[in-house]
Order: C-alpha cells, then sequence, then structure tokens
C-alpha cells in the first residue's frame, strides 16, 4: 500500500517575530494537495509574514513549513513547485507583456508558447500583448501577473488579493481559473478580503487573528458551527472580534 | 548557497540590460545623457587612442621606477572609479532585483545575482569598451609593442570586473547595515543626503592635493599592490622585471574574481532576504518642537502646519530637497583656493551667503504645486488660502535659510579678514536676499509647475521643472547683481573704488528693493495661481 501523498502546504510550530511584535505564533496548518484553502484574517493578523514564510521570501524565526513535500529552507527546490501571485503584480514597466511571459518562461525553462498564447487569450490580453507594461491599467497587471504565476503549471499556487483592482468581468475569468486549477489537482492558496470569492472556491478556510489559527475548515462547517447557518462574514467577524482588528 | 546557472543568469542580465537601454531612450533627459555620454566617451578614446600611439614608446625607455608608478596610479584609478560607480549604482537601484517578489519566487536568488552582476559588469563596459579598445590598439600599433596592449588589456579587463565586484560587493554590505541598524534605518535619508554630498567634495578637495596623491601613490609602489606593473615590465623585457611577482599579481587578481562572487552571493542571500528594522516616528500631541515655539501663535495655523509639514517631509527623505544644494558647488573653486593657498578670498563671505541664499529659496518653494505631489487634490480643497499655503512654503525656506546664511557669512567672514563695515553689508545683503528668495522660487515655481516624477538615486521624487530652475537664478541673479558687483569693486579696489561708502551702501540699497519688489511680485503670483488652480 502506497503512503498517502505529503500535503501541500504544511507548517509546525512556525512562528515569526519582528523585533518584539508577534507576526505569527506557533502556525499549525496543512493543506491537502489538490485543494484550495481560503486565507483570511484582518490586516495586520500575520497572513502576508504567512506567505513570505512560504513563498521563501522571508525565514521564520522557528518552526518548520513544507511547500510540495520541500521544507521552505530550501528554497532552489521551492520555488520550482510554486507559482506566486503578490499583492502587487512584480512586472517590469518597461518590457511589453509578452516580453514578460517570455522572460518569465524562460527563466523557468517552461517555453511554451502554445499555452503563454492561449492565457493571455483567456485573460483578454492579447491584443494589448505588444504594449509596455507601464501603460497597463491595474487590473491588466494583475492579469499579467497571474498569468505568470500560472504559466508552468505549479504543484502549488499562491495568491495574495488576487481579485483587488479588477472589474467584475475580469474577477469571473480569475476564479474560474482557479476553480479550473484546482480541478487539474494545483493546490490553490488564496488570501484574499473578499469574502464571497472564498466562499464560492474554497474547499477549507483559515482564518488567521494575531498571528493565531482562531478558526479552521470547511466554509459550510464554519457557518454552520460559529454563525449557526450565517454567512463566511458572520463567521469572520465573530472569530476576530475579541480585538480591535487593525493592528 | 548553490553554484548559479550560467543560462539563468544571462537571460537575467539581458533583460536587466534592456530595460536599462529603454530607460534611457524612453525619456528626453536619458538620451540626452546618452547622446553626451556617448559622443564624451568617443573623444576620450580619441584622445587616449593617440595618445598610446604617440606616447607608448615612452614606457620603453622610461625608468622601471616610473613605469610601476604610472601602472599602480592607472590600476588604482580604474579600480577606484569602477567601485565607487558600481557602489553609487548598487546602493540606489541594482544592489536587489526589481519586482523582487516575482524573481526570487522563480528562480533561485544565486542565478539573480549573477545575472545582476552580469548586467552591471555589461554596464561597466559599455562605458569601457570603447577607451580600453582605443588604448590597445594605440599601444600595438604604436612602439610599445603587441606584448604590452596585450598586458594592459587583459589586466584592464580584470580589474575593471574586480572593482564591479567589490563595488556590488560593498554596496550589499551598505543595504544589509541599513536594514539591520536601527540608527543607520531611523536616519538613512540624512546619511544619504550626507555622503553623497561629502564624497565628491571629498575627491574634489583630493585632487586638489597632488602632493597627497603622490605620497599615497609612492606608499602603494612599495607594496605587493603594485606586483601587477611587473607584467608590464615583463612585456617590456625591462630586465628589472621580476617574474615571481608578475605571476603571483596575476594568479591573485585572477583568483580574486571566484572570491569575489562568492562573497557577493553570500551578502545577497543575507541581504535581500533580511527583515528590514522598520524605526518608529514617534507622536507626541503635546510636545512642543522648535517649530512650534518659533511659530504659534505668530503666524497662522495653516501657514504653520505648512512650514512644519515641509521640514518633515525633508527630515525624513532629504533626498526630495538634494537639488537645493546645487549653488553650494559654485563655491568649489573658491575652497579649492582656501585648501591649496590656505588664504580665503575677500569674495568668499559674499558669494558663501549668496549661495545658501540661493539654496534657502530652491528647498521649498520652487515647485509649490507639483511638490504637493498626490496630496495637491487635498490641499486645494483644504480650508488653506493661496496665501497662508505660499507663506507657509517661504518660511520654511526663510527661517532656517536665515540661520545658515549667518553662520556662513560671519565664519567666512571672520576667517577672510573682512573688515566690520564690508562684512556687515555682505551679511545685509546675503539676509535680505535669503528672506526674499523663496518668494522669488515661488513665483518661478508656480509659472512652471512640474508633477512628473524623476528617479533620483533610485527613489521617484518631483523635483523642479529645468525651466523653473532657470528663470529662478535669472531674477535671483539680476536681483543680486548691484549688491553683488558693489562688493566685489570694493574689496578687490576694482576701478579705485575700494572702500567707498557709498558704492557698498547704493549696492545694499539697489539689491533690497530688487529683491523686495520680485520677491512681493513672486509671492502675489504663485498666492493667486495657488488659490486659482484647477485640474485641467
Amino acid at each position: 500500500m502506497c503512503p498517502p501523498p505529503a500535503p501541500a502546504i504544511s507548517t509546525d510550530g512556525l512562528t515569526k517575530r519582528y523585533g518584539d511584535t508577534d507576526a505569527i505564533v506557533d502556525l499549525d496548518l496543512t493543506v491537502p494537495r489538490g485543494s484550495v484553502f481560503g486565507f483570511l484574517g484582518p490586516n495586520g493578523a500575520g497572513k502576508t509574514s504567512t506567505i513570505r514564510i512560504l513563498t521563501t521570501l522571508t525565514d521564520p524565526t522557528s518552526g518548520t513549513a513544507r511547500v510540495a513535500g520541500e521544507p521552505v529552507s530550501d528554497r532552489a527546490a521551492v520555488v520550482d513547485h510554486i507559482g506566486f501571485l503578490p499583492e502587487e503584480s512584480p512586472l517590469y514597466d518597461e518590457l511589453t507583456g509578452r516580453e514578460q511571459l517570455e522572460y518569465i518562461a524562460g527563466l523557468r525553462g517552461h517555453e511554451d508558447w502554445e499555452r503563454v498564447e492561449s492565457l493571455l487569450d483567456r485573460f483578454d490580453l492579447s491584443a494589448d500583448a505588444d504594449r509596455r507594461v507601464e501603460t497597463y491599467s491595474k487590473g491588466m497587471k494583475q492579469k499579467l501577473g497571474l498569468v505568470q504565476a500560472l504559466l508552468h503549471e505549479p504543484e502549488v499556487l499562491i495568491l495574495d488579493e488576487p481579485t483587488s483592482g479588477l472589474d467584475p468581468r475580469a474577477a469571473r475569468t480569475v476564479r474560474d481559473t482557479i476553480s479550473e486549477v484546482a480541478a487539474a489537482e494545483t493546490t490553490v492558496f488564496l488570501s484574499t478580503h473578499i469574502l464571497p470569492v472564498v466562499e464560492e472556491l474554497a474547499d477549507t478556510v483559515g482564518v488567521l487573528y494575531d498571528g493565531d489559527l482562531v478558526a479552521e475548515g470547511a466554509p459550510a462547517e464554519l457557518t454552520d458551527e460559529i454563525a449557526s447557518g450565517g454567512t463566511l462574514e458572520d463567521v469572520f467577524l465573530d472569530v476576530t472580534s475579541e480585538r480591535p482588528a487593525e493592528q | 548557497m548553490r553554484r548559479p546557472d550560467g543560462h539563468r543568469a544571462l537571460l537575467v542580465a539581458r533583460i536587466e540590460l534592456r530595460r536599462t537601454w529603454r530607460k534611457l531612450l524612453g525619456t528626453t533627459r536619458g538620451t540626452l545623457t546618452l547622446g553626451g555620454g556617448g559622443l564624451m566617451i568617443s573623444l576620450y578614446s580619441l584622445a587616449l587612442g593617440a595618445a598610446a600611439l604617440f606616447l607608448g614608446g615612452a614606457l620603453v625607455e622610461s625608468d622601471p621606477h616610473a613605469v610601476r608608478l604610472a601602472t599602480t596610479g592607472a590600476i588604482g584609478g580604474l579600480l577606484g572609479l569602477v567601485a565607487f560607480v558600481t557602489l553609487q549604482h548598487a546602493v540606489k537601484s541594482t544592489g536587489e532585483p526589481d519586482a523582487a517578489d516575482g524573481l526570487l519566487t522563480t528562480i533561485p536568488y544565486e542565478d539573480a545575482l549573477a545575472g545582476l552582476v552580469v548586467a552591471e559588469v555589461g554596464r561597466v563596459f559599455a562605458g569601457l569598451a570603447l577607451p580600453l579598445l582605443a588604448l590597445t590598439l594605440g599601444l600595438a600599433a604604436g612602439s610599445a609593442g603587441v606584448g604590452v596592449a596585450l598586458v594592459v588589456l587583459v589586466g584592464s579587463v580584470l580589474v575593471a570586473v574586480l572593482g564591479t565586484l567589490v563595488g556590488y560587493g560593498l554596496g550589499l554590505v551598505t543595504k544589509l547595515v541599513a536594514s539591520r541598524s536601527a540608527v543607520v534605518a531611523r536616519h538613512r535619508a540624512s546619511i544619504g543626503a550626507f555622503v553623497s554630498l561629502a564624497l565628491p567634495v571629498g575627491w574634489i578637495a583630493l585632487t586638489t592635493v597632488p602632493s597627497m596623491q603622490t605620497r599615497v601613490l609612492r606608499l602603494v609602489t612599495r607594496s605587493p599592490l603594485s606586483w601587477i606593473a611587473d607584467a608590464v615590465l615583463l612585456a617590456l623585457e625591462n630586465p628589472s622585471a621580476d617574474p615571481v611577482h608578475a605571476g603571483v599579481a596575476a594568479i591573485a587578481l585572477a583568483g580574486s574574481l571566484p572570491l569575489g562572487s562568492v562573497a557577493c552571493l553570500w551578502l545577497a542571500g543575507r541581504t535581500w532576504y533580511a527583515d528590514p528594522i522598520q524605526p518608529d516616528h514617534e507622536f507626541d500631541a503635546d510636545e512642543r518642537t522648535l517649530s512650534d515655539r518659533l511659530l504659534r501663535g505668530r503666524v497662522s495655523t495653516a501657514t504653520r502646519v505648512v512650514a512644519q509639514k515641509s521640514w518633515l517631509r525633508t527630515k525624513r527623505a532629504p533626498i526630495t530637497v538634494q537639488y537645493a544644494v546645487m549653488p553650494f558647488f559654485f563655491l568649489i573653486y573658491q575652497l579649492q583656493t582656501v585648501v591649496l593657498e590656505g588664504v580665503v578670498s575677500p569674495t568668499f563671505p559674499l558669494t558663501a551667503g549668496l549661495a545658501s541664499a540661493a539654496a534657502a529659496g530652491a528647498a521649498f518653494s520652487l515647485n509649490p504645486l507639483g511638490g504637493e505631489e498626490s496630496v495637491l487634490p487635498l490641499t486645494l480643497t483644504a480650508n488653506v488660502s493661496g496665501r497662508n499655503f505660499v507663506s507657509g512654503l517661504v518660511l520654511a525656506g526663510a527661517l532656517p535659510g536665515a540661520a545658515l546664511t549667518t553662520v556662513i557669512v560671519v565664519g567666512v567672514g571672520l576667517a577672510a579678514g573682512t573688515p566690520p563695515l564690508t562684512l556687515g553689508v555682505a551679511l545685509a545683503t546675503a539676509l535680505v536676499v535669503t528672506v526674499t528668495a523663496p518668494a522669488i522660487a515661488a513665483g518661478t515655481g508656480v509659472a512652471f509647475p512640474k508633477f512628473e516624477s524623476s528617479s533620483v538615486q533610485g527613489r521617484e521624487v518631483v523635483v523642479p521643472s529645468g525651466w523653473a530652475f532657470v528663470g529662478y537664478f535669472v531674477v535671483f541673479g539680476a536681483a543680486v547683481a548691484p549688491a553683488g558687483l558693489a562688493f566685489l569693486f570694493s574689496v578687490r579696489d576694482l576701478f579705485s573704488l575700494g572702500g567707498e561708502p557709498w558704492l557698498l551702501g547704493g549696492g545694499l540699497t539697489a539689491t533690497v528693493l530688487l529683491c523686495l519688489g520680485c520677491g512681493a511680485v513672486g509671492y502675489s503670483y504663485a498666492a493667486n495661481r495657488v488659490a486659482t488652480y484647477r485640474f485641467d
């Protein structure tokens, strides 16, 4: 009998401290492969710190984390398996949209131009692909950032506010794309403040508050247990109501 | 730490260089810089090639000590220049990847670092390739010979690459210290502004003292650092050449490149992933600052807060007004005279005072509208009249400007042994100009506003427009001309007018009247323009 596959993301006692401030405290998290994990929390709760550790951009103060089975201390191994869209799309203003994607595809060693064109088309970027990124609107940059995160068909897709700045049509495209990649066994770690998006897409939701994971479970379970059949927003407000949300 | 992947590093370098090229061609300033730089480098290369062709033979006939001195000086100069330029570049922009969150989650950081360093080497050689080629061809075609030309070419390339690695490494160290030290983090803007000013001034001061350079060079030629000169002497078939020294120097130079690369990799791993210290800016509502004590109750609240805001922004980010130090560079010639001859020029007190006045005027008022950046809509819709707003900007420049001008004029005047009457006139003139210059600047600043940001030391800053600078300095120059000329005639005793009280008095009166007139016009125009400004 084969052992069960390792989870896509797991953290054990993960702690991050900046000076005297605890950003994350003893975080234990398990995200199964092929699932969509909605990561919620008020501003300053520690979401970005968690994401930066999972993407190897910063080291934990203590504890361990693994992404796609690789420890985050092994940066080279982790970046091979992940696609990442931070809150501000990491793009170069001086390049055209197509050049940006060709560059990332080249760095990834995944020069599949058919896929590039198909993703550009899907996100309505084909007509603007040869314009410089500096001329793009915020929504277009966000879409291009998502395309470059998806290019190499990563095992784990980590998205920080992917629908921020998008018009309803583009936001719909992003949500559909997330559903599709999840159906194709890609694990999606989705951090957002737009709760209906999480409610629609996530298999599991985790709510971080003051660095602690204060609620975790399927959206339906959480709404039943905590908000007595209310919405995810009710759950969020309930579990983060003890102290002021803004840190 | 792993060995970088060559393919990825070259891809990163290619894109970095393409971005640099497009940035340069994307603005008029960049295109002019590129054209001007290209022309200067071409002319310099022609001169260097011609010198190598016709004078290269002197190397053959020179005594070994002169060759050693020249080689060591050239290597030191090239290494220092390349390292300094790269250090500045690394601290300002290339010391970490742009869009780092994307690049560092796409490839291992070692590949990114290697790409950035290769791109930096590419930029260095974009400037050095033509002069090096001209030098090599000149030496090879002239009586110095092909052997010397090859040694010089290979040596220069290795030294330039080493300089790039040293500069880049020092840039990473600077960034690491800035991100880890609370003191540096809190004052990094001030430290950066000071270093930016101190380095060119220090360099200019050093180049004015040839004896000091020669002394340093002689010390170096007695150390193993000059052993590379033995390689040149070997190529010249000079009997005093030491092959062992030449071999050791060549191995050390070539070996320092991988060592420098490893050091840069190690430093990048620490710098790029460091959690930067965020300095606290504590706010105490009851605290009375010096500016509170000076202004509260004496000017309207709106004027006071505009002035205080200007000072606070400058304190936190001096780079936003760095252009204002430009007038002080006009004092370099007189500073050189002080250093070289130990004599303070009699005109120095007034010129120093006028430089201070020009700086005070330019610092806060030369772009009243654009300087507000994204806050401009809020400023225009807040309950601040045009007069209150412009008064705040004028106060922001005039108050510290008056203090600085007094200190400078009196200090330099005492050092120069200026007679009391002349010193009094210089001080009065400089103070009147200091107080009115911000109003003159405000007038030209609203006439030629600039809203687009420019990159200054890697930071996007809205600096005043070129036309505002020109307009301001024309009006400023016309206003200070009578007192300036009178002072010059008096202290230099030109046309036998030295010590004539009517001359100094007349010049001062004319300048006072002109400054007050121009200041009043500039102030009214600026206040009216701010009050009626519309986004069209």
